[in-house]
Formats: C-alpha cells, sequence, structure tokens
C-alpha cells in the first residue's frame, strides 16, 4: 500500500503534460508558420482576385472555383498528374516488392546490390535533368546508341518530344529514382518477419507461392499501407522530375498540376492559383484517407 | 556417410548459380540505375570536342581540368559553402525539433497526443511547395529572405513532418523502464530525454539525417524562391546557373553535377547501414 502510493506520488511528479507541451511547441511552432500558414491564407485566397502582387484584392465567391471548372489547360493538367499517379504507382510497388523479395536474405552482393539500387534517391532534381538528356536525347542518348543494336530500332524516339512518349519517358525516370525507396520499406517490413513462420509453413508443406500467400503477404500489410500511400501522395505532387525533363512539354503534355499552379501564380493570377492548390490539397487528403483506411482494414482482416 | 561430404559441395556450387539467378531481377535494375551515371562521369572527363563527335565513346583520357574549371568558373566553393551550413545547421533543426515533439507525443497521457500526431502528419500531405510565395511575403516581412537562416527555418518545417512521424513510431516501441528508472535516480525530463531516451534513437536518427540532408542539399525550390544574391547561391542554383553561362561544354557541366552530387552519395553510403534499421523501427511500428 505505501509502495504503491508512493509509485502513484512519483507518477504525479513524472513527465507531466505541460512540460510535454514544452517539448512539442517549438517544433509545432516551425511546422505552423512555414507549412499551415501558407496553406491556411492560400485557402483564403482562393475567394479573392488577387494578382499575388501588392495588396489590393477583392472577394469573387467561387469563381475561380468554376473557371477551373472550364480551363482546358487547369483539366489537362488533373488528366496528366492522374494519368502519372495511376500507371506509375502500381509498376513502383511491383518493382519495390519484386527487389525486396529478391534481395530479403542478408549477404554481401547483396548489401552492394541494395545500395546501388536506392543510390537515385541522393540525386538531386537538376542532376536528373542531366541524366535526362543522358537517356533520351534523340541524337545523343543511351537510347538512341541502343537502338543501333539489333532488333532495338524501336529505341531511336524523339522520347522527350512526343506526348505519349514524354509521359512514358517521365514515368521510367520516376521508377529509376524511387522504386529503390519503396523496395527498401517493403525490406523493412520484410525483416520483420519472423523466420518461424516460414520454417513453420515449410513443415506444413507449403512451396514458395503457398508461404508468399500464407506469410509474406499478409506480414507485409503495414510496409504495403505505407508504400502504397507514399506512392499515392508523391504521384499528385509530382513536380520536379516532369520540371527537369520535360518542362511539361510537348505542349502541355505532361504538365502536372502543382505545375500548373506554378505557372498561373507567376502570371499574377494568385488567387485563381489557389484555387487549384486547394483543390488538389483535397484531393491529396481524400484519396490519402481512402486509402488508409481500406488498406487498414485489410491489415486486420490479414 | 563420406561419399555425402562431395554432394553436399557440389549442391552448394550449385545453389550459387541459383542464387545468381534469382538475384537476376535486381542485377538487371542495378545495371539500369548505374549505366547512366556511369556515362555521366565519363562525359565529364571528355573534351567537348571528343564529345561532340562521339557522345558516348568511351573516355580517351581522363582529364580532370574539366573539374577545375567547373570549380571555378561556376562559383562553386562559395555555393559549396552556403549548401553545407544550411544542411548541417537544417539536420540539427530537425533532429532536435523532432526528437523532442516526437517525445512528447509518444508519452502523452491521455488524448491529444493523437492529435498532436496527426496535426505533424498533415504535413506529409499538404505540397507545401506550393505554399512559398505566401511564405516568402511572410518571411518578408521579418527581414529572412536572401538569407541563410530564412532558408534555414523554411527546410526545417518542411522536414519536421517525416522526422517526427519516424521518431514517434519508433518511441511507442521503447519501454517506459529505463525512463521511470532515470526518473526515480532524480534525473529531470530534460536529462532523461537527453541522456536516456535520445541515444536510444540512433537507428532513427541516421534515418532522419540522411532523409533530411538528402532533400536539403538537393533543393532548388526553397532557394530559387529565398536566395537571390549570388554570393548566397547554393549548389543547385550555382549548377543552373552554370549551365545558362556555358550551355554549348556538356562535359564542364557534368563535372559540375558530379561535384555537387558527390558528397551527399558519400554521405547516404557511410549512413546506410543504420538506414534501414532506422526505417524498420520507425515507419512500420507506428
Amino acid at each position: 500500500m505505501a509502495i504503491e502510493s508512493a509509485v502513484h506520488v512519483h507518477r504525479r511528479r513524472g513527465f507531466r503534460n505541460t512540460t510535454k507541451l514544452l517539448f512539442i511547441a517549438p517544433a509545432a511552432i516551425v511546422f505552423a508558420v512555414v507549412v499551415l500558414l501558407p496553406v491556411v491564407e492560400n485557402l483564403f485566397y482562393s475567394f479573392t482576385d488577387w494578382t499575388g502582387f501588392g495588396s489590393e484584392f477583392g472577394f469573387v465567391g467561387v469563381q475561380n472555383f468554376v473557371r477551373l471548372l472550364s480551363d482546358q489547360q487547369t483539366l489537362q493538367a488533373f488528366w496528366n498528374t492522374i494519368v502519372f499517379t495511376v500507371c506509375n504507382a502500381p509498376l513502383q510497388l511491383g518493382l519495390g516488392l519484386v527487389l525486396a523479395l529478391v534481395l530479403k536474405r542478408p549477404g554481401r552482393f547483396v548489401s552492394v546490390l541494395r545500395t546501388i539500387i536506392v543510390l537515385p534517391i541522393a540525386i538531386s532534381g537538376v542532376v536528373l535533368g542531366f541524366l535526362g538528356t543522358v537517356i533520351f536525347d534523340p541524337n545523343s542518348g543511351i537510347l538512341r546508341a541502343m537502338s543501333e543494336l539489333p532488333g532495338l530500332d524501336f529505341l531511336a524516339q524523339n522520347w522527350l518530344g512526343t506526348p505519349t512518349l514524354a509521359m512514358v519517358s517521365v514515368i521510367a525516370m520516376n521508377l529509376w529514382q524511387w522504386s529503390g525507396f519503396t523496395m527498401l520499406i517493403f525490406l523493412a517490413g520484410l525483416s520483420a518477419v519472423p523466420a518461424e513462420l516460414y520454417e513453420a509453413a515449410r513443415l506444413d508443406g507449403a512451396g514458395a507461392w503457398a508461404q508468399f500467400r500464407a506469410v509474406t503477404w499478409p506480414l507485409l500489410a503495414p510496409a504495403a499501407t505505407i508504400n502504397v500511400v507514399l506512392t499515392l501522395i508523391g504521384g499528385f505532387k509530382v513536380f520536379d522530375i516532369i520540371y527537369v525533363l520535360t518542362q511539361g512539354g510537348p505542349g502541355t503534355a505532361t504538365e502536372s498540376i502543382v505545375m500548373r499552379v506554378t505557372s498561373e501564380g507567376g502570371f499574377a493570377r494568385f488567387g485563381y492559383a489557389s484555387a487549384i492548390d486547394f483543390v488538389l490539397t483535397a484531393v491529396i487528403l481524400i484519396v490519402a484517407l481512402v486509402s488508409l483506411a481500406l488498406l487498414r482494414r485489410r491489415e486486420i482482416d490479414a | 556417410m563420406s561419399a555425402s561430404i562431395p554432394t553436399r559441395s557440389r549442391r552448394r556450387g550449385s545453389t550459387r548459380i541459383v542464387d545468381i539467378a534469382r538475384l537476376l531481377p535486381a542485377i538487371v535494375w542495378s545495371v539500369v540505375i548505374l549505366v547512366p551515371l556511369v556515362f555521366l562521369v565519363f562525359i565529364s572527363v571528355r573534351t567537348s570536342a571528343a564529345y561532340a563527335s562521339a557522345p558516348l565513346a568511351f573516355p580517351e583520357a581522363f582529364q580532370l581540368s574539366n573539374y577545375i574549371d567547373a570549380w571555378n568558373q561556376g562559383a562553386i566553393p562559395i555555393a559549396f559553402v552556403n549548401t553545407l551550413v544550411i544542411t548541417v545547421a537544417s539536420v540539427i533543426g530537425v533532429v532536435v525539433l523532432a526528437s523532442f515533439a516526437a517525445y512528447g507525443i509518444a508519452r502523452w497521457r491521455g488524448r491529444g497526443g493523437g492529435g498532436f500526431y496527426v496535426y505533424f502528419i498533415l504535413g506529409l500531405i499538404v505540397p507545401f511547395q506550393l505554399g512559398l510565395p505566401l511564405l516568402f511575403k511572410i518571411f518578408a516581412g521579418a527581414g529572412l529572405t536572401d538569407t541563410l537562416p530564412g532558408v534555414i527555418v523554411v527546410q526545417i518545417g518542411a522536414g519536421l513532418p517525416l522526422a517526427v512521424f519516424l521518431y514517434a513510431g519508433f518511441l511507442r516501441s521503447v519501454p517506459l523502464e529505463l525512463e521511470e528508472a532515470a526518473r526515480i535516480d532524480g534525473a529531470g525530463d530534460l536529462r532523461t530525454f537527453v541522456n536516456i531516451v535520445f541515444p536510444l534513437l540512433r537507428p532513427v536518427t541516421a534515418t532522419v539525417v540522411i532523409l533530411t540532408a538528402i532533400t536539403v542539399w538537393n533543393d532548388l525550390i526553397v532557394s530559387l524562391f529565398f536566395l537571390s544574391t549570388p554570393g548566397n547561391q547554393t549548389l543547385p542554383l550555382a549548377t543552373v546557373g552554370f549551365r545558362s553561362i556555358i550551355s554549348n561544354n556538356q562535359p564542364v557541366i557534368f563535372a559540375c553535377a558530379v561535384i555537387t552530387v558527390l558528397p551527399i552519395i558519400i554521405l547516404f553510403i557511410l549512413l546506410q547501414r543504420f538506414f534501414m534499421s532506422g526505417l524498420t523501427q520507425g515507419a512500420l511500428r507506428g
């Protein structure tokens, strides 16, 4: 009894919520100023005709949002972003998963391969643009050089200058940079699967595929959830890779929604740009929450 | 019994080949990763005349003068120092602020902790780059535009969500006993965190350091918005500016590119051993 009350008193003296608040506050304030405040301000300006310069503006109600619905270029940018996200996500997730499964057993050679495959996440957008020239240039690129080999003549294309191929190139470059990160998260998930489970499955006579279905796949669920959500969010926010490879071209064939907001803002239509930004943020939020809810349910089922 | 030994070693020999076959997708993908990087380096040591006549030829001679030219003409030294200062300060800021905040969140008693967690996770969702024009206005009022501290604050704010997410995920699996023992020994909250808890977070700290350092070192868009004076340039800004000056000399530009990525790649290779354990323990336990 005495000991219990001593512990109780101690608990009370321990880490108090007010102290915790002091621990949280500096980060919360910096984050609020840098990230959240501009988002809230954007929301405000999306109902105005502010140019982005000076301090004069008037309220225009939902006019910016109405305009968005009839602006072909903005709708095209939304479409491009969706095409990019929908085509890229399964490829990035599939490739990341295959690479993780292949490289799950540690070893010297395996860790060299892992390092090489993750390496591109350290490459800057600027350098990525240079690599784009090295790979895709119709006169001096690697693909052009490979097209001289027998049977590969289909590689001689104006990769970045043809609408569909430009999108293919952008997705390929995105896979080049990010598949390794997806693989890493899957690897992290795999390393959390206890080896005894495989042992047990093997004793039950499960083959490689059955082991994958019964053990790996269900226990990989948390890693899969994070990967799916990150890949979808990343897809909707795509900017750098497109900017350095095609600047959104040819024409507007690869212009993403973030690029569209940036250029409209630059054209002194800040209110309108804010409206597009607001819609994009809402879309990302909905996609993230829906996919999280669906995937979490799958995690529990499995 | 004795006959089984050669069978065994033969089997081991054949598993080697099976292993290589099994690794084939990873080997092919590694080649896909490496080929463009190798050509980037190859081109960076060739003369522009040689490059023009045969763009993808093996280097005739490894001449490093391109690197010296890039270093001298590209305003690289000052940009290098600026980028280093911004990266180091941002990484320290993110690690300190995020680890403290995540500790407060993970140890919160009652409701509210989850609220703070969601608050930071929102940052992973909103496209933060789109707030930069307004942020520029806010910072201009405080005299922080075109200064390195201004960029550092922006980078810290932008880096916090992922770092808090990883730290908080890891902290949930750290047992309370150690902390309580420290408190019974009379350590205050601050000492308990700094001396007992923070050292336990090392794998996540390595992950946060790598991810933040990569993002900040390679950033173009924040410095594009916030830095205008040549003396304040960062490496990506300097590279872009340099390319527009000598657009005809591809090898020198590529040499400049290699200079800018090399430090971060070295850091990545040094820390990548801890990188995965940090991801495992931070991202998947949340």
